[in-house]
C-alpha cells in the first residue's frame, strides 16, 4: 500500500495495563496511576444477557474516566476456515458500546473447522500465508471500517516450510493491508531465545510507523530450555533493555503491561510499566533522545 | 504442503493424545520438534482441564484425581472445544460421563455432573435479568433457575457426606445477586406449587391453577410457609401491578 494512502497514526495514550477483574474496584476508586487500560474483549462477549453483566457495567463506568482499547484472542485471523462473522458481529456490538481507541488480536491461528485449541498457534512464514492473512485482515478492516492491529506472538516451533523471517512476514502483511502492529516486546524476546535470532534485529526490521501499541509481560523459562509466554511474573530485565533500545531512536507509542496468572496487587502490577516511564524520563534517556 | 493441510496436521497433534512428532516442524540442537509441539499440546489440555476441575468439583472428588484426569483427556479428544469461550468446555461432559464405564460404578454420575453443569449455566443466565421485565408482570422469575429431575436427592451432596438412597427428586439451581449459586429441593407438594409459581405470570393465576389439585386450606398452608422464603431466596419477585 503506498505511503500516501496510509491512515493517520494511532493516538498516544501513555502508560497502561491489561485490566483484570481483580482490580476493577480499585481503579474505579481512583487508586490507579495508569493513563489507559486494555481489556480482553471475550470477557464481555457471548455471556447470555451480557448487557446486565456487573463486569460490563463496571467497564462502562470506567470508560467514562479512561481511554480503553479492546484486545482479542479469538478472531483466528490466520486460520484457513472462514472468518466467524457472528463473533465479529458480537465484537462490533461491544466495540460500539465501549468505543475503544483501537481493536487488536494476535497474528496466529487458534483452531480450524469450528474447533478451538485455545492456543495462539504460529503460522508458517510463507508467501501463501502472507496472502491468506492479508486478505482476512482486509476483510476485518472492511467489517469494522477502521484499521485493525495485529500482535506478534511468542512461538515455540518453526515450520520447515517457512520462507522468510517473522519480521519479514509481518512487514509483508503490513505492506498489503496497512494494518497496525501491536508490538509485544516480551514475545519478541521469548521467540528470539526459542529460535536463536537477535531481538534487536526484529525490532529494527518491523515497520515501526505502523506500531500503535507496545506490550510488555513476564514469562517462564522451562527446564528444557524453552521460554514460555505465561504472563505470570514480573517483566524481566532483558525486556526492559529492549524497550530502552527501542527508545534510543524511536518515539515509543502507547505502552502497557499484561499479567494474567498469579496476578499481583495493583501497585505491583502498575510498577512494571511505571518502571519504563521512570527510565524514559531519566536524565540518561533524555540525553539519548 | 499448503496452509490448510499444515493446520489440519498441527491441530490433530495439539488436540489429541499420543505422539507429538511432526515432519512439518524443525528439530534443532536445542529441542526435537515433538518437544516443541508438546508445549502447545500440554497447554491446550491444561486450560480446559482447569475449567472442568472447577466446574465439576463434586464429580472430581467422587472419581478421584487420577481417574478424573484420564476421563478429561479422553473427553477433550472426543469433544474438542467448539466455541471461543473456554467456560463452555464442560457442556458435553455429563453426556460423556453417562456413556463412560464410570456410569456402571456410579449410576448417578450423569445426574450429578449435569447438576454441576446447571450451576455453571445458572451463574451466567443470571445476567439475563432484564430491568424492563420488572414493570411488566406481577411475578418476575429469576432467569438463572434450572431444574433437574433425578432419581437421587443430589442436592444433599452439598450439605451432607452420608450416602442417600434413591428418591425421585426435582432439584432447583439458581443464582442470586451476590453471585452465589444455590442448590435446593422441596417436598413433592411444595415442588408442585413452586413450579407453578415459576410458570405463571401472576400469583392469582398460579393459585387458580393450583386449586384444581390442592384443597384451599392445604394450598394456603404451604404458601404461607414458603412464599416469603422463596422470595427471600431470590427465586422470584412479586411486583404490584402498574
Amino acid at each position: 500500500m503506498p505511503e500516501s494512502e496510509r491512515k493517520t497514526k494511532y493516538p498516544q495514550l501513555g502508560y497502561g495495563l491489561g485490566l483484570r477483574p481483580d482490580h476493577f474496584d480499585e481503579v474505579l476508586d481512583g487508586k490507579s496511576e495508569m493513563d489507559w487500560f486494555e481489556v480482553l474483549a471475550e470477557n464481555y462477549m457471548g455471556i447470555p444477557g451480557h448487557g446486565q453483566s456487573p463486569l460490563l457495567k463496571k467497564l462502562l463506568r470506567l470508560r467514562e474516566k479512561y481511554s480503553l482499547v479492546l484486545h482479542c484472542v479469538s478472531i483466528n485471523i490466520g486460520a484457513t476456515s472462514p472468518l466467524d462473522f457472528q463473533f465479529l458481529k458480537d465484537l462490533k456490538e461491544l466495540k460500539n458500546l465501549i468505543e475503544p481507541s483501537w481493536l487488536s488480536d494476535h497474528l496466529c491461528w487458534t483452531g480450524i473447522d469450528g474447533k478451538n485449541t485455545h492456543e495462539l498457534l504460529p503460522l508458517p512464514y510463507t508467501i501463501e500465508a502472507v496472502q491468506h492473512v492479508s486478505e482476512r485482515i482486509l476483510q476485518v478492516q472492511d467489517f469494522f471500517g477502521e484499521r485493525f492491529m495485529i500482535e506478534n506472538t511468542s512461538s515455540y516451533i518453526t515450520y520447515k516450510s517457512s520462507e522468510m523471517t517473522e519480521w519479514e512476514f509481518i512487514s509483508e502483511i503490513v505492506k498489503k493491508t496497512d494494518c497496525g502492529i501491536l508490538l509485544d516486546v516480551n514475545n519478541v524476546f521469548v521467540s528470539s531465545q526459542n529460535h536463536s535470532f537477535s531481538p534487536k534485529k526484529f525490532l529494527d526490521s518491523v515497520p515501526f510507523a505502523n506500531v500503535g501499541q507496545i506490550h510488555i509481560a513476564g514469562h517462564d523459562r522451562r527446564s528444557n530450555g524453552l521460554i514460555v509466554d505465561t504472563h505470570d511474573s514480573a517483566v524481566c530485565d532483558e525486556v526492559y533493555d529492549l524497550i530502552s533500545y527501542l527508545s534510543l531512536n524511536k518515539e515509543l507509542p502507547s505502552i502497557m503491561v499484561e499479567w494474567d496468572d498469579n496476578i499481583p496487587d495493583l501497585k505491583t502490577y502498575e510498577a512494571q510499566v511505571l518502571k519504563v516511564k521512570e527510565s524514559l524520563t531519566s536524565p540518561k534517556v533524555k540525553a539519548w533522545t | 504442503m499448503d496452509l490448510k493441510s499444515i493446520q489440519k496436521e498441527i491441530f490433530q497433534i495439539v488436540r489429541t493424545t499420543g505422539n507429538s512428532d511432526s515432519d512439518l516442524v524443525v528439530s534443532d540442537e536445542k529441542l526435537k520438534a515433538s518437544e516443541r509441539l508438546h508445549t502447545y499440546k500440554r497447554s491446550s489440555y491444561l486450560k480446559p482441564h482447569s475449567c472442568l476441575s472447577d466446574d465439576f468439583q463434586v464429580t472430581k472428588s467422587l472419581l478421584g484425581e487420577e481417574r478424573f484426569d484420564k476421563l478429561v483427556e479422553s473427553y477433550l479428544t472426543l469433544y474438542p472445544a467448539d466455541t471461543h469461550f473456554i467456560n463452555e468446555c464442560g457442556k458435553y461432559f455429563p453426556d460423556f460421563l453417562a456413556a463412560s464405564n464410570e456410569a456402571s460404578s456410579y449410576p448417578f454420575i450423569k445426574d450429578l455432573s449435569h447438576l454441576e453443569w446447571l450451576r455453571v449455566e445458572s451463574f451466567y443466565d443470571f445476567f439475563n435479568y432484564k430491568d424492563e421485565n420488572k414493570n411488566l408482570g406481577k411475578v418476575v422469575v429469576n432467569p438463572s433457575i434450572k431444574t433437574l429431575l433425578s432419581d437421587w436427592p443430589l442436592h444433599l451432596i452439598w450439605d451432607e457426606e452420608k450416602a442417600h438412597g434413591k428418591k425421585l427428586t426435582k432439584v432447583f439451581v439458581w443464582t442470586t445477586e451476590d453471585r452465589s449459586v444455590h442448590v435446593q429441593a422441596w417436598s413433592d407438594d411444595e415442588t408442585k406449587i413452586l413450579t407453578e409459581m415459576l410458570r405463571s405470570s401472576s400469583l392469582d393465576s398460579a393459585v387458580e391453577i393450583l386449586l384444581l389439585d390442592f384443597e384451599s386450606e392445604k394450598l394456603t398452608e404451604i404458601l404461607t410457609k414458603n412464599l416469603s422464603a422463596w422470595i427471600n431466596a431470590g427465586l422470584f419477585e412479586i411486583k404490584a401491578e402498574t
